[in-house]
């Protein structure tokens, strides 16, 4: 490993030295891993297709995808965390239509009662 | 708003690039690379972030997002052994029941429940904090300022995070879907809380603490704290509030508030603030990030499953309630043809007073009988219990067990709902099977 990527990796902690270690890798062979799966990106609890890779990234700007697919809440419920994201934690407001559309991917995507048999870390 | 953020960031990385990068790491899902957020507020911060990141020429798309998104099977945190992690940004992580069988929880066996980032640093050296508001004269406390001018006390000490079984809930509560074992009783080393408050010359208009740790928010708006908690004046000033600098004799675990942390058993977790900076001595009930609305409240009166409750009918959650594991053995477990008992043994533990009895169960709930239960060796600590349990004959078996306190208040067999998914005290329940 580089001296600089052992240093980032020291300074970073325990949280991040998973991602960091695999930076570091990198830097050793950076032609390596071109492509990452779906699986790898979002984890495989995430569904697949445009509206999901926008919502994923989206959200993973702050926090990590698991605590998304904990849960499965009716349209309400989505609505009531997507206000409190707004108006609590910092979440850029969205046009009507991705608004709109983000809410209906997470409704579809995780309805209620549906979380039991994605629990992370007990699948 | 936006926009301070962006130039927060973007001076963030003028003075520190690595301290940036730490800080906003993984938060580059930019248009760069799989082109969303055009326009957005965390675009722009995205793309200014990503294009500074000094391996980003290196990385192939995604590859950060994947690695911080990856939770579950195999997920491992350094320093922890065997937790479940539910999810790793920000850090959750709960221990299985059977791994914490020990008396003293092992700093690698406490479970973590953060609200925001980690902090930078976990260096005891340099730190400080503050004791300010409602006080004769402003304090700011070294470590060693803690640890030279006042009593320096040890004891093992209960904390439960409020929404610990959430995921019993029927309809769902949203958070963290923790089963049983958001719950540890390590040893615990500082100095009163209230001891420091007296030192402060805390006036009589105190009401309320408000706590105030150094982990920065997961937006990474510095406007923002992660949850700044506190404690009615009758709690912080109990001899058994700490703030504590040691956990099992050593430095605490970075993930359980290293160096600095209050300890406040038999409240929920939340109000046991980590990486602790400042005490706010308060003349109201605190109004720091989630104390109010929906987090860490509950219904005033009793509501029926999937209610909607005014904000306004939602009240502070105080001491946790009741409460009994079964640590040993695992679920699940087989035994051999002809087994004719079990030793079992867990923990009860409630938010204050004493446990009083616990039973367990055998056969559903049908008949209960009596465990031995030791005493506490101080308030605020569990309760080891032990029982000898017979299995007549083959087939699958439930063991239950459930605790009553000192005022007569039993765990319950169903969940109390309400609309955040807190104190969850029902029966814990393990299976065995006899072979035939």
């Amino acid at each position: 490993m580089t001296t600089r990527a052992a240093k980032l990796l020291r300074r970073a902690g325990p949280a991040f030295a998973p991602a960091l270690a695999i930076a570091g890798l990198l830097l050793l062979a950076p032609l390596a891993a071109a492509e990452t799966t779906h699986e790898e990106e979002f984890g495989a609890y995430w569904p697949k297709g445009e509206t999901a890779e926008e919502v994923g990234y989206f959200c993973m700007a702050c926090h990590s995808l698991a605590i998304i697919a904990q849960q499965g809440l009716d349209r309400k419920r989505w609505d009531d965390v997507m206000q409190w994201m707004i108006e609590d934690h910092g979440m850029p407001e969205l046009d009507e239509e991705t608004y709109t559309r983000f809410l209906d991917f997470l409704t579809e995507s995780f309805p209620e009662g549906s979380h039991k048999e994605r629990v992370p870390g007990r699948s | 708003m936006t926009k301070k953020t962006e130039r927060g960031l973007c001076e963030l990385y003028a003075e520190d690039p690595e301290r940036a990068d730490y800080l906003v790491f993984g938060r580059i899902a930019g248009a760069d690379r799989r082109g969303f957020l055009k326009g957005a507020g965390l675009a722009a911060m995205g793309a200014a972030v990503g294009a500074t990141i000094p391996f980003s020429a290196n990385m192939p798309a995604g590859l950060i997002p994947a690695a911080l998104a990856q939770t579950g099977d195999g997920g491992t945190i350094e320093g922890k052994d065997g937790l479940t992690v539910l999810n790793d940004r920000p850090v959750n992580a709960e221990t299985p029941a059977h791994l914490l069988d020990d008396d003293i929880t092992p700093n690698n066996r406490h479970f973590i429940r953060n609200n925001g980032q980690m902090p930078e640093t976990h260096d005891p050296a340099g730190w400080s904090m503050k004791i300010d508001g409602e006080v004769g004269e402003e304090l700011e406390l070294s470590i060693d300022d803690l640890r030279n001018n006042f009593e320096v006390v040890s004891y093992p000490l209960c904390i439960e995070c409020g929404g610990n079984g959430r995921s019993a809930f029927n309809p769902p509560a949203r958070g963290n879907q923790w089963t049983v074992g958001a719950v540890g009783n390590s040893q615990w080393t500082g100095v009163r809380l209230a001891d420091v408050l007296k030192a402060a010359g805390v006036k009589d208009s105190a009401v309320y603490t408000g706590h105030y740790g150094a982990d920065p928010h997961l937006s990474g708006d510095p406007e923002k704290d992660s949850l700044s908690r506190g404690l009615p004046m009758d709690k912080a000033m109990d001899p058994y509030t700490l703030i504590a600098f040691e956990q099992n004799g050593g430095p605490i675990n970075p993930f359980n508030g290293a160096p600095l942390r209050v300890v406040a058993p038999g409240y929920p977790g939340s109000a046991s603030q980590k990486w602790l900076k400042r005490i706010w001595v308060r003349d109201q009930v605190h109004d720091g990030a989630k104390m109010g609305g929906m987090s860490y409240r509950v219904p005033a009166y009793p509501v029926a499953p999937g209610t909607d409750v005014p904000t306004d009918d939602m009240v502070i959650m105080g001491p946790m309630p009741i409460k009994s594991l079964i640590t040993n053995p695992v679920d699940g477990l087989e035994l051999p043809a002809g087994t004719s008992s079990i030793d079992i043994r867990g923990h009860a533990w409630v938010g204050e007073g004493a446990v009083a009895e616990v039973e367990v169960s055998n056969d559903f709930g049908k008949t209960w009988m009596r465990a031995d239960l030791q005493a506490a060796p101080n308030p605020y600590a569990w309760q080891r219990w032990t029982a000898s349990v017979p299995l007549p004959g083959r087939g699958y078996y439930e063991i239950w067990s459930r605790a009553t306190d000192d005022q007569g208040r039993q765990q319950p067999f169903a969940v109390s709902w309400n609309p955040r998914g807190y104190l969850n005290n029902t029966y814990h329940r393990i299976s065995l099977t006899v072979a035939a």
